[in-house]
Formats: C-alpha cells, sequence, structure tokens
C-alpha cells in the first residue's frame, strides 16, 4: 500500500491539533467570532460599550484575558458588545448600534461566565447578505449555554435556516420544518450542525459535545438561504436567544473531515466534556 | 414601559438620533460611522405607525403627556 507523505503528515495533522488554532485546524471559515484569537495571532476581537459613560474601544484577543477590557469597562460596572469581529478574514462582523439590544460582556465588572450574555432582547447581526443553493452544506461551531425555558434563536439566516432551542429546550435545526436533536443541558455546549439544505428535501446531522443527537441526516425541509443576514441571537421578543455565546465558527462548505479535530480544539479551551 | 408613537419611522429615528448624542453615544462622538448610536430602536406597530421605546428616555412636558404603556407590533416577516 502506497501512502504518501503528504497525507500522512495531513492525517497527523488532524489527529494532533493541539496547539493549532480553530482556523488553522480548518481554514476559508465565512465568519469566525470568538473573545479568543482563532487565528492564531492577536485579532482584534470585539468593541464595548462601557454603561458608566457609553464610552467605546475595540479589544484584541490578548486584551480580554489580560484584563484590560474589563479595567476599562470599570470596578462594578456593565460593558456591552457593539461589535463582534470576523475572525475569519471576510469582514462580515457582527453589529448591534442600539445600546439596548447590546449583549452584556461584562457584569458588575467581571467578565460574564459563558461569554456575552444574550437576555431576551439582544441580537447581533451581519451588515452584508448570504445567499446559499441548493446542495450547499453548512458547518457551524457554537459554544453556548441555553436558558432553555423558551423558544429563542440561536443563529439564523432569518426564516432559511435556523438553530435554535424550542420551548422545551429542545436543539433544533430548522430550514422549512425543525430536526430535532435532544434537549440541552443547561450547561456550557458544543452544537456542531453540518447541514447540507435543498429545495427538494434538506438533511442534518447535529452532535452537542461531539455526539450525535439527532437522527443521522435527518430532514429540515426544504429551504435554501437567498440574501439574508447572519443574526446571532433572534429577531423578536418571542424568540430571542436566553443564554450565553462564547464562540460562533461557519463555514459555508462541509467540515465532516475536520469536525473531530476542531471539536477538541474547542472543548478543551472551553473545559467541555 | 413607556413608548411614543410616530407616524413615520424617519420621525422616530430623528428622536432616536436626539437621545443618542444627549447620552453621547460613540457614533456621534467619533463621526466615523462607527460604534453606538441610539439607546433604543422604533418597532413598526400593528398599524403601521412607529413605536419608540423612551421609557428611559429625557422626556419633555408634551412628550411625557403623549406616552402609551403598550402597543401590538408588527408581527415580524422573519418569525413564519
Amino acid at each position: 500500500m502506497h501512502v504518501s507523505l503528504d497525507s500522512a503528515l495531513g492525517r497527523q495533522r488532524r489527529l494532533n491539533s493541539v496547539g493549532e488554532s480553530v482556523l488553522q485546524i480548518a481554514p476559508n471559515a465565512l465568519t469566525a467570532y470568538s473573545l479568543r484569537s482563532l487565528t492564531g495571532g492577536d485579532p482584534k476581537v470585539v468593541r464595548v460599550r462601557r454603561a458608566s459613560d457609553n464610552g467605546e474601544q475595540d479589544f484584541t484577543a490578548s486584551e480580554v484575558s489580560s484584563g484590560a477590557l474589563v479595567a476599562f469597562v470599570g470596578s462594578g460596572n456593565d460593558g456591552f458588545v457593539e461589535t463582534w469581529y470576523d475572525q475569519a478574514g471576510n469582514s462580515n462582523d457582527v453589529v448591534q448600534a442600539t445600546a439596548g439590544s447590546q449583549p452584556k460582556i461584562v457584569s458588575a465588572g467581571s467578565l460574564v461566565t459563558g461569554g456575552l450574555r444574550f437576555d431576551d432582547a439582544q441580537k447581533l447581526e451581519t451588515a452584508s447578505t448570504a445567499s446559499f443553493g441548493d446542495g450547499t452544506t453548512l458547518s457551524t461551531f457554537i459554544t453556548n449555554s441555553s436558558d432553555g425555558d423558551e423558544a429563542s434563536y440561536l443563529f439564523r439566516f432569518s426564516s432559511d435556516y435556523i438553530i435554535f432551542n424550542n420551548s422545551a429546550g429542545l436543539r433544533r435545526v430548522h430550514a422549512g420544518i425543525s430536526a430535532n436533536a435532544g434537549t440541552a443541558s443547561g450547561s456550557e455546549e458544543l452544537w456542531s450542525t453540518i447541514s447540507t439544505i435543498n429545495s427538494s428535501g434538506g438533511t442534518t446531522n447535529f452532535f452537542a459535545d461531539g455526539v450525535l443527537k439527532s437522527s443521522a441526516d435527518a430532514n429540515i425541509g426544504t429551504k435554501t438561504v437567498s440574501n439574508r443576514v447572519l443574526n446571532i441571537g433572534g429577531s423578536s421578543s418571542g424568540t430571542h436567544w436566553n443564554g450565553t455565546v462564547n464562540e460562533v465558527i461557519f463555514y459555508a462548505t462541509d467540515q465532516t473531515s475536520n469536525r473531530v479535530a476542531l471539536e477538541s480544539n474547542i472543548m478543551t479551551n472551553y473545559g467541555i466534556s | 414601559m413607556l413608548y411614543l408613537i410616530y407616524a413615520s419611522k424617519e420621525a422616530a429615528i430623528e428622536r432616536a438620533d436626539e437621545e443618542g448624542k444627549e447620552l453621547g453615544f460613540d457614533y456621534w462622538i467619533e463621526d466615523n460611522g462607527i460604534g453606538t448610536r441610539w439607546l433604543t430602536y422604533p418597532n413598526e406597530t400593528a398599524d403601521h405607525m412607529w413605536a419608540l421605546d423612551v421609557t428611559d428616555y429625557d422626556l419633555d412636558e408634551s412628550e411625557e403627556s403623549s406616552t402609551v404603556d403598550h402597543y401590538t407590533p408588527l408581527p415580524d416577516p422573519d418569525d413564519d
């Protein structure tokens, strides 16, 4: 049997991803948001408004971890996310210019546990729109914690493609109809979805913490994505996300071959087992 | 919650802009189109007016006498 050096090294990279960043493991994400570096460098990750005087400042990943962001917000004060910067290099930042709709990142002088806190009235959106046609595979890796107390949208392209939990706390993917994937634990989870959308019938595989929770190739309906903004956090009071979000990484390609390595990186970073 | 009802979105945004300037949001200070602009943003009502949440606004007497405590929102077309 012949095994090329390249393929052998490539396989080794997938198995030994410790030390590699998310975007080194699997480049070419369409969007990638986090408070840590996903690139391996020290990118600008977030723009924060402090409630004390409405002053704003950008922060890099190292400035978040060093305490500079908390120091900027100030002792006992709250801070809110105005922009969550896209680390994928596509300038698909998600923004919220309305103070009352900004997720919280610092609460009473401390970083929010779990990243950004969405409390039933917050959302972040891209300015640009995206379209994905028949046969496109969408791969998402979202580190979150759901309150699970009402239907709430986590990640969506309008009503065309939605990752959410329903009022019973069921994890779901929807592209016309919903595929269930078990009940959210209420603790921090990594939701990995690999969905192929198709107007004649799309399918998804929904993994929570690396374990398949939906049926294999579960039916998600017949919608494709047409000229929609990316929304994190929902749209109306009835469907806003209730919970936290630490990280959102999105590919408009099939990342099945990288899924395990990506999940290993993410779960190790956030202490998810 | 307190709301002011406007006939047009533009009029509601004009009031939201005024409050954003008063609060010193970054959009108005840096003048580069970046940063927080509004405290609240108007939502369309079922009868196609525009409701602005002014609960935390500094209202004048005329505005205070015009507030309502609820409105019926236009169903979100995205929530189909």
